[in-house]
């Protein structure tokens, strides 16, 4: 018995299994879009971005950033902070699975969120949301060599109705992450056609704006990418 | 007596390691374009247009590159595998061809001679780094490093659509200097002989590849062509 649990241990080792992460995060998706319920069962993780005055150059807006994935990782481990070949790995686990990226944009007077708020508020008509949805691989590992090609994908950014409920905001400090508990509800169209509705039901980390981008950055650019890029 | 023999011909078909072997001359005869290490052929139906690509075009590959398993969806490979892949072809000599047919709508057929009057094989060529870059490097210079006088002669012994069977035939590429000043002086010249015997690769995997640069182009791993429902 103890013979083959090591043999059993040596074999995981030398496959170079992933162990399971801590994700920090629960998700709980409620409804379907284009007939397919989404799951995100990894690694999700929030950010916001500050209203800014730029002076002479006018104001910005105030974003809330929301990212769930299936990556098996802990979003508070900086992934520049792995090995290249595991952010390999994780960044196939992200691009294979469905994925999401909601942005709340608050124009006008809006500020920061709160707890326990509800948005859009009754007198900001200018907040709006987006949404980057994206279905992961429908195929499999052993993928026939004969496949063929078929329709394009299902991929939208078009939210026609959102709100969003906050429950507790935790906002982070430099060095301790924050958490965000809330309900994203998102209605999606592709043109003038419905294609249904998600509520996203979240308890993520909530981190500053540098590291919650740059994470996203690293995803998609494993071998390193410069995060702090000066906007426009 | 006949029937063995002729059952050991069709094995020995079916069962023939796929192969590239090349004769080149004049400047191409360089370590730098060694173009041997392995090929594959698809066939473009769909470039992302509307329209159906009618007939479908031949794309043929040739890479000095000998790590790459041509009909393997790299999406799903190891990291380990698929950077290696990644890596070795951006650094192995490479030969790419895209052939477009002008037959009046009608698909390449086999053992016929094509030329440039038949077809535009499009060809493009990136030269390896099998010697790698000294530290006093500089530009080779800009994209166009070959004689822009072309010569084809494509001939097909086979033509097969279908994934995983097996395209065999010779291409010629002779490359000249134009002597009417638009070339610059050093540009490549020679002549690239090849026969070849390839895997024919699914259009979805082989695309997909491509765009994925052999699984390490995440942005486009959920995208066309790689997925689609079918």
């Amino acid at each position: 018995m103890g013979r083959l649990s090591i043999v059993f241990a040596l074999g995981l080792a030398a496959c170079g299994g992933i162990e399971p992460a801590e994700t920090r995060t629960t998700v709980t998706v409620t409804g379907d879009v284009d007939g397919r319920a989404p799951v995100f069962s990894g690694a999700g993780w929030a950010w916001e971005r500050p209203r800014a005055d730029h002076g002479a150059l006018g104001v910005d807006y105030y974003e809330l950033h929301l990212v769930l994935t299936n990556a098996n990782m802990d979003p508070l481990v900086h992934l520049e902070s792995l090995p290249v070949l595991t952010r390999h790995d994780l960044a196939r686990e992200a691009a294979l699975g469905d994925f999401i990226h909601v942005t709340m944009i608050r124009r006008g007077e809006g500020e920061e969120v709160e707890n326990n708020g509800t948005y859009p508020e009754a007198t900001a008509l200018n907040d709006t949301a987006e949404a980057q949805l994206v279905f992961g691989s429908q195929r499999g590992p052993n993928e026939p060599t004969q496949a063929t090609l078929g329709q394009r994908p299902f991929k939208t950014g078009q939210v026609s109705s959102w709100q969003v409920m906050t429950g507790d905001v935790e906002r982070p400090s430099r060095d301790v992450a924050g958490a965000l508990d809330g309900r994203f509800s998102l209605d999606l169209v592709e043109g003038n056609t419905p294609l249904g509705g998600l509520d996203l039901d979240v308890q993520v980390p909530l981190v500053g704006e540098g590291y919650g981008s740059c994470q996203l950055s690293l995803l998609s650019r494993p071998e390193g990418t410069s995060c702090f890029v000066a906007t426009e | 007596m006949i029937r063995p023999f002729a059952l050991s011909v069709l094995a020995l078909t079916a069962c023939a390691e796929p192969y590239v072997t090349t004769a080149m001359g004049g400047d191409f005869s360089s370590a730098d374009i060694e173009l041997n290490g392995g090929g594959w052929a698809w066939w473009l139906t769909d470039d992302g247009t509307d329209e159906a690509v009618d007939p479908a075009r031949l794309q043929l590959r040739f890479t000095g590159a000998t790590t790459i398993d041509p009909v393997l969806d790299y999406r799903y490979v190891n990291s380990a595998i698929r950077t290696e892949a990644a890596a070795d072809w951006a650094r192995a000599p490479r030969l790419t061809l895209d052939v477009r047919a002008f037959l009046d709508g009608k698909q390449l057929e086999a053992n016929e001679e094509y030329t440039k009057v038949h077809i535009d094989p499009d060809p493009t060529l990136h030269v390896g780094r099998s010697s790698g870059l000294t530290p006093g490097a500089e530009l080779p210079g800009n994209e166009n490093m070959v004689g822009s006088r072309h010569e084809y002669v494509l001939q097909l012994s086979n033509v097969s659509m279908e994934a995983g069977d097996v395209l065999t035939g010779k291409f010629n590429w002779k490359v000249q200097r134009k002597d009417d000043g638009t070339d610059p002086a050093g540009v490549m010249t020679g002549e690239m002989a090849f026969n070849f015997s390839v895997p024919v690769v699914s259009e979805r995997v082989a695309h997909c590849n491509e765009v994925t640069h052999f699984g390490v182009a995440y942005d486009h791993f959920r995208d066309w062509p790689c997925e689609g429902l079918e």
